[in-house]
């Protein structure tokens, strides 16, 4: 059983791998190899011809090697996935860029405030709360991201920084498969997004270095950045789902935690609210305000009342 | 936020629950990226289209002058100049006007594009395709040697009827000295049909096409080693 259900993942982290990552890299390095080759004035089809002319063994060496080099930059690309996503949300970028972003999300969060009944729907999906200017992010990403941050906070009082690492283990397999599948989406764009972006600097720098064709220059560098700022807008659509499944773990499984840390279910909202500021604070500072544990049976029979009530 | 560790960085100053007015606040990074992009993609081709101006080597191609036919054997008038910067001088081209002149478009040709030795069949005596019309013909295997008969070849044509009731075959009609403009294989449904294309003398085109519909056809080609008049030999 744990076999099957180890294969299961494995089968999905490898497929999310190369369909979200290595795709994207071999395209990209490919790309990045006919601009080389164009941009030294070599003709493509003489060099692909020559290649085909050459010795079968030796074709699967260049293949086998080029596909290992891939496969260590898809490695790389992977391993930095986090860093992209926090440079998207604008976490990492420039102060004065930081500050600009926010000016006008600032902005636009006020005016769309003052119709808040118009634009209830956005709202809710696409900025933190219009009371609290100051979660504001600057990029569009960041804010879709950030309402789904403070939605656990703002609803149930629970922060959801120190409890989302303990809740996601107890959501149920095919929950985790969906929010999964939402997060593959976003990784897969921003991933786009990225390497768009790094190809559009670096063949444009390239073009320039070499003196190649105006309008080559202008196809990669143009090209990239429309295709990088495509599948960005591509991301914010995918991020609105991924943090609608976030929104949605919160509402259905939170009491999960409590049952699996033996707390009692609390009465009502506002118990919840003062349970869940105690157990931040316990986890986060280390404060020792947690209410006495139940025994199994005590929380098992508990939380049935509290069910039935 | 990422699906292991959500990230959360409150930054509970005043300056962030201020609603700002700078006029920084229209616009969005997005619309940054899109002023800082826009000037430098601009900036950056003027640079290399001053760079290809100042190291330009022009190369002078001959090209259609005006739309030309198939089978049209190419004058000197058919032909105009024109210049290209040499990096962008496409592969497999014909340059010069000599290599051009004389010989016979094989397809029909646009004007201003360069001409490549594909597009052209051989090169033929000025008179040779005068007075002639394209004529072309549906052939067995066996009428083009087995796919061996190829443009610019010379043959004969004979038309051979089927003998009379008393048993009297009638004398064959020969056509000598046909040129081969083109043979060419025409995809059909599940197979390919070869087409001969000929350049066959208005003269005679009446009384081939008499011969056409009713009688054998017979493709021939002189082995003694005699050399066609029409065909040029290139210096």
């Amino acid at each position: 059983m744990f076999n099957d259900a180890l294969k299961e993942v494995t089968g999905l982290l490898d497929r999310r791998f190369l369909l979200n990552i290595f795709f994207p890299c071999l395209v990209f390095c490919g790309l990045l190899m006919v601009v080389g080759v164009i941009g030294a004035g070599e003709d493509l089809l003489k060099i692909a011809a020559a290649w085909i002319k050459q010795d079968l063994g030796v074709q699967v060496l260049q293949v086998v090697g080029f596909l290992s080099i891939i496969t260590v930059f898809s490695g790389i690309i992977d391993s930095q996935l986090p860093a992209i996503i926090r440079f998207y949300e604008g976490y990492s970028l420039l102060p004065r860029l930081a500050t600009t972003g926010k000016d006008f999300h600032k902005k636009r969060l006020q005016q769309l405030g003052k119709e808040e009944a118009k634009y209830y729907g956005y709202l809710q999906s696409y900025y933190p709360s219009h009371y609290q200017p100051e979660q504001v992010m600057p990029t569009q990403f960041g804010n879709i991201l950030k309402n789904s941050e403070r939605y656990p906070s703002d609803r149930y009082g629970l922060n959801a920084v120190v409890i989302w690492s303990r809740l996601y283990h107890l959501f149920p397999d095919r929950f985790i498969q969906i929010i999964a599948e939402a997060k593959g989406s976003v990784d897969f764009m921003l991933v786009i997004s990225t390497l768009s972006g790094i190809f559009a600097l670096i063949s444009g720098g390239y073009l320039l270095i070499v003196k190649a064709s105006g309008w080559l220059f202008l196809l990669c560098f143009w090209g990239g950045l429309a295709v990088a700022w495509l599948a960005y807008r591509g991301a914010l659509a995918s991020a609105v789902l991924y943090a609608q499944q976030i929104k949605t773990g919160f509402d259905l499984y939170r009491h999960e935690l409590f049952k699996q840390m033996h707390l009692k279910l609390p009465h009502n909202l506002k118990d919840e609210k003062e349970q869940w500021k105690k157990v931040d604070q316990f986890l986060y500072q280390n404060l020792p305000l947690l209410p006495d544990y139940t025994s199994a049976e005590a929380a098992s029979s508990d939380n049935q009342k509290n069910e039935k009530l | 936020m990422s699906t292991d560790t959500p990230t959360d960085t409150n930054t509970d100053n005043e300056e962030d629950k201020t609603i700002p007015d700078r006029w920084t606040a229209k616009l969005s990074l997005s619309h940054w990226l899109a002023i800082v992009a826009i000037p430098v993609g601009i900036m950056g081709a003027l640079y290399l289209f001053w760079q290809e101006d100042k190291t330009r080597v022009d190369v002078c191609v001959y090209v259609p002058a005006h739309d030309l036919p198939a089978y049209h054997q190419i004058q000197d008038s058919d032909l105009a100049p024109k210049r290209y910067a040499s990096r962008s001088v496409p592969s497999g081209i014909l340059k010069k006007s000599q290599r051009i002149v004389g010989r016979y478009t094989l397809t029909s040709l646009p004007n201003g594009k360069p001409l490549t030795n594909s597009q052209l069949g051989v090169k033929v005596q000025p008179n040779c395709l005068m007075d002639t019309v394209a004529v072309s013909l549906p052939a067995t295997p066996a009428m083009t040697f087995g796919g061996n008969l190829k443009a610019g070849d010379t043959v004969s044509i004979t038309f051979a009827s089927p003998a009379t009731k008393e048993g009297v075959s009638p004398t064959p009609t020969l056509f000598s000295d046909i040129l081969v403009l083109d043979v060419k294989a025409v995809p059909q449904t599940n197979t390919f049909t070869s087409v001969i294309v000929i350049a066959l003398p208005k003269t005679s085109a009446e009384e081939f096409v008499t011969h056409l519909a009713s009688t054998t056809t017979l493709v021939g080609r002189n082995l003694s080693g005699k050399e066609n008049n029409c065909i040029a030999k290139d210096p």
